[in-house]
């Protein structure tokens, strides 16, 4: 009689098994030694993540990578730009998949909110980016988080403005910063260990010959000086 | 639905004539101790007047006879004429049939060609070939055409079950000229059609709105029917779920120019579907409640217009900003097209064409000069693009910029490397001509570019 119930619990535990562990309890970011400091191993599901960081700071490239992962794994991931800024042929190069993304550019900033309470209230993302929107009101960022709770969904709000960064109350905050050498550097200021994670970054340059009848016309060679100080004269042209 | 629903309260076997739009056949054998078959013409002769001032009623023993006779009708040849109906004789189908044209006869126009260059013009002079004859000079038509003009049609109306109604009609207490109170009358609606789905395990296919308007058009006479306004909405899947009929409805309403106050609201589902049954899995966080991708999807494209759900695709062009576009998602499966192995590459010159290849895929194939573009890079900075690219002012020093103006802010550039020349498309309308340099400041990396057709700088982009 043992011998059966221990051949249940076994095959129990195979059933019962998540099949994507590391999306259970968050999103991951693809930087893993990021992920290896936040308490939910990622972005945290059913809470308010907020990005923050200045422009050319590296807060997309970091929030692309989430994006990727979380297509990655099978997931759906939606992506608000309100400013209409990115960039549709870096993002089709740099994601694994296109399965599920969604890139919501509403033709207004001020749409942002309301697209994603759109989002969150349907129930099939596991994670909606809020980037480049006016700063929300708390009112609203307490209804979006509602709803990203009821949806299991990581709702993230990417914004360059300090003063937001007080009035939402997310359940973790990452600040993202220029680093000195190529790349950014990611504080967790809020729902985990305060720590700084560096990640270098490449900038891609394409030096390809294109199925384009006419090669283009790059005899320019890259000219490269470092300034140390600036100097004022007539612009040219 | 509704024309077979009404005709139900005459006779219980009730049918859409198959391609024809306007027919119905109607059982009419068991009438005897009922007023007999004249009692049932006018019956339905009334019911079908309420829909169109100049219906027709026949009744004959084979459907083709009927169908011939409600035509001959309108041309004042009826066999028994009774306030618009026909009504033919027990066993009298092919002698009425037999001076009937043969465009009543239902067959092909090929063969009616034939045999109306043959000199047949009549269902009674093709009845009169042999039957031999014609299966084996028109097959297996030609004979089924040969029995129909002689009366003999296999065609018969059916039980038709009787369907519930699923129609809510509602009344405003006042007339109101918003749609805050109209959408609280449609969810209360919803939630009753919706119990009623569920408990017939059917799913909504399409659902109509009337409105009933308080303009000037319904101060008619008693009886007559108010001003109403219908729309329909077909679902792009069967769903009996509220929420999502709810996002559907609110969608329609939101672009429903008003023009008069609102009286009243009715919400009919027009058509359902089996009730699909798709249940998520616990299991498999990648599932998803296709009906609540597409209710979010109609909401976001009536609100913000169209374009506006996108997903990205990589383009063959050396442009920064030609070098992908974004794809409209117009349904939630577009999404799951290009699906698993990696982005989505266009080919093309132009936007017009939508050649669309999926990386990797067994049938994509693409030049090996090109094979950058299915390399997955992620560990790059992200460029982000002005939607137009500003101008800019510059400062030169040394062949390379030292600083710019952009919204009257100066920015120094403490690194700058180019410049990148791309010009081309000098075929086309679109001739560039450019010198791109990536510079470096306190605003991080960013692109700028000189026009060397104007000589003039503008902001591009930058890294972010």
């Amino acid at each position: 009689m043992s011998m059966p119930i221990a051949v249940l619990r076994q095959q129990l535990a195979q059933v019962l098994r998540p099949p994507i562990p590391d999306t259970m309890g968050g999103l991951a970011t693809g930087v893993e030694s990021l992920d290896a400091i936040l308490p939910a191993r990622g972005l945290p599901r059913g809470r308010l993540t907020e990005v923050l960081g200045a422009r050319g700071s590296g807060k997309t490239t970091l929030l692309r990578q989430v994006v990727d992962q979380t297509a990655g794994h099978g997931l759906w991931a939606a992506y608000v730009d309100a400013r209409r800024t990115l960039a549709p042929g870096d993002w089709a190069r740099a994601c694994r998949s296109a399965h599920g993304v969604w890139m919501v550019r509403p033709r207004a900033a001020g749409a942002g909110a309301w697209c994603a309470d759109v989002l969150l209230r349907s129930g099939a993302f596991a994670l909606v980016i809020l980037d480049g929107a006016p700063p929300l009101t708390r009112q609203v960022a307490v209804r979006l988080t509602r709803l990203a709770r009821d949806a299991d969904a990581a709702f993230v709000v990417a914004a360059e403005d300090e003063r937001s960064a007080t009035m939402l109350g997310g359940a973790l905050r990452l600040r993202v910063e220029r680093a000195r050498r190529p790349g950014t550097r990611i504080t967790v200021e809020k729902g985990g260990i305060h720590r700084t994670i560096e990640v270098s970054y490449a900038i891609s340059v394409a030096r390809c010959l294109c199925t384009h009848p006419e090669v283009p016309d790059r005899r320019g060679v890259a000219r490269s000086r470092a300034r140390s100080a600036s100097t004022c004269k007539p612009p040219a042209g | 639905m509704d024309v077979t629903a009404a005709l139900l309260a005459a006779s219980p076997r009730v049918s859409p004539a198959a391609d024809e739009p306007g027919v119905w056949w109607v059982g009419a054998s068991g009438f005897e101790r009922l007023g007999g078959e004249p009692a049932l013409a006018r019956e339905l002769l009334a019911l079908a007047r309420t829909w169109h001032p100049r219906a027709r009623v026949a009744i004959a023993d084979s459907c083709v006879a009927a169908r011939a006779a409600t035509w001959a009708n309108r041309q004042g040849q009826g066999e028994q004429r009774g306030e618009d109906a026909v009504i033919i004789p027990p066993a009298g189908d092919a002698r009425y049939l037999a001076p009937a044209p043969l465009a009543l006869i239902p067959m092909d126009s090929e063969l009616h060609e034939t045999l109306a260059a043959l000199g047949l013009r009549t269902a009674g002079a093709f009845a009169a070939l042999e039957g031999e004859d014609v299966e084996r000079r028109w097959g297996a038509d030609g004979l089924a055409a040969w029995h129909l003009a002689r009366g003999e049609d296999e065609r018969r109306p059916v039980l038709t079950p009787r369907q519930p109604s699923r129609v809510v009609d509602t009344e405003l207490p006042a007339p109101v000229e918003t749609m805050e109170p109209v959408l609280f009358l449609v969810r209360a609606a919803l939630d009753r059609l919706a119990a009623g789905l569920a408990a017939d395990g059917r799913a909504a296919a399409a659902l109509a709105i009337t409105l009933t308007l308080d303009s000037a058009r319904s101060a008619l006479p008693h009886g007559a029917r108010a001003h109403t306004v219908t729309r329909e909405v077909r679902l792009p899947r069967p769903t009996a779920r509220v929420a999502q009929l709810f996002e559907h409805c609110r969608a329609l309403l939101e672009e429903w120019p008003l023009d008069a106050p609102i009286a009243g609201v009715a919400v009919a589902i027009t058509a359902t579907g089996p009730s699909a049954g798709e249940q998520g899995d616990l299991l498999a966080p990648g599932w998803h409640d296709g009906a609540a991708v597409d209710a979010a999807l109609i909401r976001l494209r009536t609100e913000l217009g169209a374009d506006v759900v996108v997903r990205p695709v990589a383009r063959d062009e050396h442009r920064p900003d030609q070098a992908g576009a974004w794809v409209e998602i117009t349904q939630a499966d577009d999404a799951l097209a290009d699906g698993d192995a990696g982005g989505t590459t266009e080919r093309g010159e132009g936007r017009g064409e939508r050649r669309r290849i999926r990386n990797g895929g067994a049938g994509a194939k693409l030049p090996e000069h090109s094979a950058d573009t299915h390399v997955v890079d992620a560990r790059h900075l992200a460029l982000r693009l002005l939607e137009e690219p500003e101008p800019i002012t510059v400062e030169w020093e040394a062949n390379v910029p030292a600083g710019m103006w952009w919204r009257e802010c100066r920015s120094p550039i403490r690194r700058a490397t180019g410049p990148e020349r791309l010009s081309g498309h000098w075929w086309k309308d679109d001739d560039f001509h450019r010198d791109y340099w990536r510079c470096e400041g306190e605003m991080g990396e960013f692109l700028i570019f000189l026009d060397r057709r104007t000589r003039e700088w503008y902001l591009h982009g930058w890294y972010d």
